[in-house]
């Protein structure tokens, strides 16, 4: 069975790393081979970034958006469900809610659904596949 | 703390299959027996009394909603009755997308009774209610 606490863990972990901007907490979110997608938008109009191939490339679009974003913004992420499971993967979804503050002023920006593959390796859970489905832009 | 894992999960199935509009999903968070209140205000929907009465209470509104609904549930407490039974909180807030605007549509309270047969645990009575209409 998969281990919902260190899921969650790892989950809110990536999102500190990008709020914070630890890149090194980021990375260890993911697996060396991971993938990642995001989709932005409802219905016909989806904009479609990516696939981001492997670390480097996953990487690069959360550092490359640093540079861009001079607010502050937090990825409240909830409502983790484990769909398919093993010991050593398991399908899961959560909600991202994502409120940004600039001038003084908070918002919130965008809601999403999070669509992982993770993965157990020694003690830790990482993102293999990562779809962001986001609802508006961000 | 393995059930509230287990619990937690099912909340968090509950939303995932309304939001997404995928009748299954929702289906397995209650019992047979299940019922359902709705409060908003002074204003009471139910009891929805069974499975397939509670479930068309939900499908209605599909039918109805045209935006982008995401049920975020958060603030979970529990109190396990028996090794079987459960009672939990958990706050409701309400976030739907439409137009390219997101926007709080309602906050609110689910109480839920839940039961575990079969080591799994589902819904046997929810009440919510609701601050604001949805």
């Amino acid at each position: 069975m998969a281990d919902r606490q260190a899921i969650e863990n790892m989950l809110a972990s990536w999102a500190y790393g990008y709020d914070e901007r630890e890149p090194e907490r980021m990375r260890a979110a993911f697996t060396d081979d991971a993938v990642m997608t995001m989709e932005i938008g409802l219905g016909d109009d989806k904009e479609l970034m990516g696939p981001y191939d492997g670390i480097d490339e996953v990487m690069g679009l959360f550092t490359d958006h640093h540079g861009e974003q001079r607010d502050q913004r937090r990825h409240v992420t909830t409502n983790l469900v484990v769909l398919d499971e093993t010991d050593d993967s398991a399908s899961i979804v959560s909600y991202l809610s994502l409120f940004v503050t600039s001038a003084g002023e908070v918002r919130l920006q965008a809601t999403g659904v999070y669509r992982d593959q993770v993965v157990r390796i020694g003690d830790e859970w990482r993102i293999r596949e990562r779809l962001l489905q986001l609802d508006v832009h961000y | 703390m393995a059930d509230r894992l287990a619990i937690e999960n099912v909340l968090a199935t509950w939303a995932l299959g309304y939001d997404d509009r995928r009748p299954e999903l929702m289906e397995r968070c209650f019992t047979a027996d299940a019922t359902m209140t709705l409060h908003i205000g002074d204003e009471t929907m139910g009891p929805y009394v069974g499975r397939d009465e509670v479930m068309r209470h939900f499908t209605d509104h599909h039918e109805i909603q045209t935006d982008q609904r995401r049920h975020v549930v958060t603030n979970v407490t529990l109190e396990l009755d028996e090794r079987t039974e459960a009672r939990t909180t958990s706050v409701l807030t309400l976030l739907v997308v439409d137009g390219g605007e997101v926007r709080v549509q309602a906050t609110g309270v689910y109480r839920d009774h839940f039961v575990e047969a079969d080591g799994r645990w589902c819904i046997r009575e929810r009440v919510l209610r609701l601050d604001a209409h949805y």
